[in-house]
């Protein structure tokens, strides 16, 4: 099974593919739970990937899950971000080639993913992303960027504070010469 | 005995145990600033810490924010050192203290104990301060520093100081105290109380960057009065913008010429009116803090304006670093006396200009002439005779584009020749409006000498439409015109001799064939594709690479 999977790993094959990702690994998330996701899927986490490849085929076969340490990475994130990934891993890959690269940062959010994203548990949104950051899925990672951008976009200092809790640790002084500063910007708060 | 954190001391954790001074001011923190000082602690049962002294705040300030960044194979740790300053004179402390001298720690090993000075906690802004690490040691005094570092006006300075520790502890929506937040970043960290994003395993920084990236330029700077640390990771960002445009931005194009660019870095609303006019007034100083935070720009974009000298002699005075300008149909600046910017304009090798920028040829003349260091030139839709254009041009020029621009002529290539003249290695043109395409083609080819690749495109009246040569290589592909043309054998006669591969797309017509063994004597591979021919059209399938000769055959 072991040579199996190297040797698809460095296969494009579609149909690979979709054969490997019947192959059943197991996450276990800093809470403890233990979830099952396709290996193709699974690998779109490169934290994942790498530690497939270096723990070798009898750890792929093998039914003892792969630990996700990081305290993001919860039952509910955990179970998101499989979500995400049994969705996507048959996307076309990313081509980093400049102009492809700022069209695509330009694309608005595909349906699935704005549903997928918009979650009223903030706390879950945030350890969605988080845990997407540790385990180095960049199409999650941008997914949850774009999200919060959308919805920084055209909030006042104060709604983006209120938002995302932060307070504000300018003194009034501080935040008058800042305002002062770039006038222009914060015109219509 | 008081501990507060300095602004110029940076405490470093991570680099390499056998590390001495020199190799510290060799290593990357010299391009943050001077520095002043560098000493080493080094403790048998902990990890070696490497002080850093800038000569300037604004060193440190950089510094610092490379903090839990990989560095030779170990992440850094930096933070601003501590500082052990004597209390004022009329505190309870006995007078010997007033002679102390100053200690800096590393806060993160030592825990700091306050005491009740007039210098509380509160008066510096803070509400808590919770520092890592044992207890027992603190008071590690090395090295000793001046008395002068702990003047009581340097203290008065620490409130305002942007670095300075204000642990916020808030509620999040459990009503739960959320803890002290990571400390792996560097002084900003403490303002960052999103809890997800102080659990990454690499701090949040990685993640408001990706964020930030979504924003445009001048929305990332309208959160900035958010605190302390976005502010911080926003100017980082302003910090790295290479490009920047003013204007209205309709035709944007920059970035389409080997000058990687930014989407996000519109700054066009700040200061164009609606009519296209840049309000470069008194309001646009109070832009420059701004401005001056954005130290890396390379490119400016003017796009669909309405630019004054006094604007343009603003941009340029402020963007320093200047290497590439890009005019996008703006206007307003036919008067400008251009002797001027040549000193300003030294270091610009990329310009560009579009539409009818300026409207007389001596301003462009002057204008082009006036850039001393050009390398690369792309003209598009520009109205003028473009013999004025290149005229007196830099000899430092290699790269010519020449878009859509009519009043290209077999004359105006001879302006590129000549004893002072550029040395043009890369030509693009698009022949698009272009009447005699040929007589172009063939006094680029005989004129300039020293030309490594010449790319064509939308040539009309000819038997090919586009074509890209790379005469280094000796290398053509070609796409041939969709309607026969009687002549036919121009351009291989006029390059056929040399080239050693040859690639024609497009309908390929038998008389084109007939000779093409004769204009392409050395050709080692000719690929034929979409040709639609048939062998008995006379050609020799001798010049045919073997898989295209099969499939010909066939």
């Amino acid at each position: 099974m072991a040579d199996n999977a190297d040797h698809i790993d460095g296969d494009d094959n579609e149909d690979v593919r979709a054969q490997q990702n019947l192959i059943k690994i197991k996450l276990k998330s800093s809470e403890g739970g233990i979830y099952e996701c396709g290996l193709t899927a699974a690998k779109m986490s490169d934290l994942v990937k790498n530690m497939v490849e270096s723990l070798g085929t009898d750890a792929v076969v093998t039914t003892e899950p792969i630990i996700l340490g990081n305290e993001a990475v919860t039952d509910a994130a955990l179970k998101k971000i499989i979500e995400w990934v049994e969705f996507h891993w048959d996307d076309p890959p990313v081509d980093h080639d400049f102009e492809d690269e700022k069209d695509r940062r330009n694309e608005e959010l595909s349906h699935w993913d704005k549903q997928f994203i918009d979650v009223d548990d903030q706390a879950l949104l945030f350890d969605v992303i988080a845990a997407a950051n540790y385990m180095d899925i960049k199409g999650l990672v941008e997914v949850g960027a774009k999200h919060i951008c959308s919805k920084i976009r055209g909030k006042s200092c104060q709604e983006v504070r209120e938002m995302l809790k932060i307070t504000n640790d300018f003194t009034a002084e501080e935040e008058d010469a800042i305002h002062k500063e770039n006038a222009w910007i914060y015109a219509k708060d | 005995m008081i501990w507060e954190e300095t602004r110029h001391v940076l405490a470093v954790k991570g680099l390499p145990d056998d590390w001495n001074e020199s190799d510290v001011r060799k290593s990357n923190f010299k391009y943050f600033g001077n520095l002043a000082k560098v000493w080493i602690k080094r403790k048998a049962d902990k990890p070696t810490v490497i002080f850093i002294k800038y000569d300037t705040e604004s060193g440190a300030d950089e510094a610092v924010v490379t903090n839990g960044k990989p560095y030779l194979g170990s992440i850094l740790s930096i933070t601003r050192a501590q500082r052990k300053v004597t209390p004022k004179p009329d505190n309870t402390a006995d007078e010997s203290d007033s002679n102390k001298t100053t200690d800096y720690i590393d806060m993160e090993s030592t825990s700091v104990q306050f005491t009740s000075t007039p210098l509380s906690t509160k008066s510096l802004g803070i509400e808590k301060l919770d520092l890592n690490g044992d207890t027992s040691d603190g008071q590690q005094t090395e090295p000793q520093m001046s008395d002068t570092e702990c003047s009581p006006p340097m203290i008065t300075k620490m409130k305002r100081m942007p670095s300075m520790k204000r642990l916020n502890f808030i509620p999040n929506e459990d009503n739960r105290c959320l803890e002290r937040p990571d400390q792996s970043m560097d002084g900003y960290v403490s303002c960052v109380t999103i809890d997800a994003l102080r659990k990454a395993s690499d701090g949040p920084y990685k993640l408001l960057h990706e964020v930030f990236s979504h924003l445009t330029l001048k929305q990332r700077f309208g959160i900035t009065r958010v605190c302390y640390f976005w502010r911080s990771v926003v100017q980082e960002m302003a910090a790295q913008e290479l490009c920047v445009t003013f204007g209205l931005k309709e035709t944007l194009s920059c970035g389409d010429w080997r000058h990687n660019t930014s989407e996000y870095n519109d700054l066009s609303a700040a200061i164009t009116a609606p009519d296209g006019t840049l309000k470069l007034d008194n309001s646009v100083y109070r832009l420059a803090p701004f401005f001056r935070g954005m130290h890396s720009v390379e490119c400016v974009h003017l796009a669909n304006c309405h630019v004054t000298t006094q604007a343009l002699k603003w941009i340029i005075a402020t963007f320093h670093n200047l290497k590439c300008l890009r005019f996008d149909d703006i206007h307003g600046i036919v008067r400008t006396d251009w002797t001027k910017f040549v000193k300003p304009l030294a270091g610009l090798t990329h310009f560009s200009f579009a539409g009818n920028t300026l409207n007389e040829w001596q301003s462009v003349r002057k204008m082009v002439s006036s850039f001393v260091a050009l390398e690369v030139l792309i003209v598009t839709d520009c109205i003028q005779d473009m013999e004025f254009v290149f005229r007196d041009i830099s000899p430092t020029l290699h790269t010519l584009a020449i878009i859509r621009c009519d009043r290209l002529t077999p004359q105006s290539i001879r302006r590129l020749t000549g004893r002072n003249g550029p040395h043009i290695r890369e030509i693009y043109v698009d022949f698009k409006f272009i009447h005699d395409s040929f007589g172009v083609i063939e006094a680029i080819y005989e004129l300039l000498t020293e030309l490594e690749s010449f790319r064509a495109l939308n040539i009309s009246g000819q038997t090919f439409t586009e074509f890209n040569h790379y005469l280094l290589e000796n290398n053509l592909s070609i796409t041939m015109n969709a309607e026969p043309i009687a002549d036919t054998n121009q351009l291989f006669a006029l390059i056929g001799k040399e080239l050693s591969s040859v690639e024609m797309r497009g309908p390929v017509f038998p008389n084109l064939l007939k000779n093409l063994t004769a204009n392409l004597p050395v050709c080692q591979d000719l690929k034929l594709i979409d040709c639609d021919i048939h062998c008995d059209c006379g050609l020799d399938l001798q010049v045919l690479a073997p898989e295209e000769r099969h499939s010909c055959q066939q």
